[in-house]
C-alpha cells in the first residue's frame, strides 16, 4: 500500500472515529443542566492527529467533521457554533503545540473551544455580554476538567498507536 | 505528557475563571426592592416584547417555530420557568426558576436556554427592559 493510500485511509478512520465519538457522546447525559458542557471526546482524536500527523491533518479533520456531524445530526444554526468553536480551538492548539504537553494543549483548546462558540453567540444577538462573560467563567471550569480528560486520552494512544503512513 | 508549565497555565485559567465568577455579578446595581420584573424572550435572536411577571396566577408563553419547535415559558408572581420544551436534551426545563433572588447566582445568571430551539428567555427588571 502506498504511502499516500494509507494516509487517506487513516484519515477516513479518524472522520470516522470522530463522528462516532460525538454521537455517542450526545447519548451520555451530562450530570449539569448547563447548556454547552460535554466531554468533547472527538477532540482526543483531532489532537492525535495535531500532533503526531500535522496541523494540515488536524485542520482537515476538524473541518469535515464538523461539516458532517452537522449534516447528520444538526441544523445550520450549529454549524456556525461549531465552526467558530472549532476554529478557535484549533488556533490555539496548533500555536501551543510543542510549547505545552498533551494535556496543556487540549485543556486550552477546550476552553477556546468554549469562547469561539460564546463569541459567536454574542455575534448572532443570542445573549447580552455581562450574562455570557459569566457563563463563560462557568464553562471555563467545566472545560479544564474535560479537556485535561480528553487530553490524558489522547496521551495515552499516542504512547500505543503510532499513525501510519 | 502534563509538564510543569501545563499546569501552571490550567491554574491561571481555573483562577481567572473562578474571579469572573466570583467579581461580575457584584458588579451589577441592586434594583430597587420594589422592582418591576419583566421577561425578555427571544427566538432565532429575534427579541419579542417584554411580558411582565403576573402580580397572581401564571401566565404562559408559548413560543411555535414554522420549522416545528415548541416551548412553553410558565410566569409566575415568583419568577419564570420552562414548563415544556421540544427540544432533545430538557436541559432548559432542567435549568428551574429564575427569580429576581437567585437571577444572578445561577450558572446562566437571569437567563434561561434552549441551545436546540435557539431560544431564550430572561428575567430583567423594568429599567433593564426598558420599558
Amino acid at each position: 500500500m502506498s504511502k499516500k493510500t494509507a494516509r487517506v485511509a487513516l484519515m477516513g478512520l479518524l472522520t470516522a472515529l470522530m463522528l462516532i465519538l460525538g454521537y455517542v457522546e450526545s447519548r451520555i447525559p451530562v450530570l449539569i443542566s448547563v447548556p454547552g458542557v460535554k466531554l468533547g471526546l472527538s477532540n482526543s482524536v483531532l489532537l492525535y492527529a495535531l500532533l503526531l500527523m500535522g496541523w494540515k491533518e488536524a485542520w482537515l479533520l476538524m473541518l469535515t467533521k464538523v461539516l458532517l456531524s452537522c449534516l447528520l445530526f444538526g441544523s445550520p444554526a450549529v454549524l456556525i457554533y461549531s465552526l467558530a468553536g472549532g476554529a478557535l480551538s484549533l488556533i490555539a492548539m496548533t500555536l501551543l503545540r510543542g510549547r505545552l504537553g498533551v494535556i496543556g494543549v487540549s485543556a486550552v483548546g477546550a476552553v477556546a473551544h468554549n469562547l469561539g462558540q460564546l463569541m459567536a453567540a454574542y455575534l448572532m444577538g443570542f445573549a447580552p455580554l455581562p450574562a455570557l462573560a459569566y457563563y463563560f467563567g462557568v464553562l471555563t471550569l467545566a472545560a479544564l476538567v474535560t479537556g485535561c480528560l480528553t487530553g490524558l486520552i489522547a496521551g495515552l494512544v499516542m504512547k500505543r498507536v503510532k499513525p501510519i503512513g | 505528557m502534563i509538564k510543569k508549565r501545563d499546569l501552571l497555565v490550567i491554574l491561571a485559567l481555573a483562577l481567572a475563571a473562578c474571579a469572573l465568577i466570583l467579581i461580575l455579578p457584584r458588579l451589577r446595581p441592586a434594583p430597587a426592592a420594589d422592582a418591576m420584573y419583566y421577561v425578555r424572550v427571544t427566538v432565532n435572536g429575534i427579541a419579542r416584547d417584554p411580558v411582565a411577571l403576573p402580580a397572581s396566577g401564571e401566565t404562559t408563553i408559548e413560543l411555535t417555530q414554522e420549522t416545528g419547535e415548541n416551548n412553553v415559558l410558565t410566569l409566575t408572581p415568583s419568577g419564570v420557568h420552562m414548563t415544556s420544551s421540544s427540544c432533545h436534551n430538557q436541559l432548559c426545563v432542567q435549568q428551574g426558576e429564575v427569580t429576581p433572588e437567585n437571577r444572578f447566582e445561577r450558572p446562566l445568571q437571569s437567563l434561561i436556554i434552549c441551545l436546540p430551539n435557539r431560544v431564550t428567555a430572561e428575567l430583567v427588571t423594568k429599567e433593564e427592559a426598558g420599558q
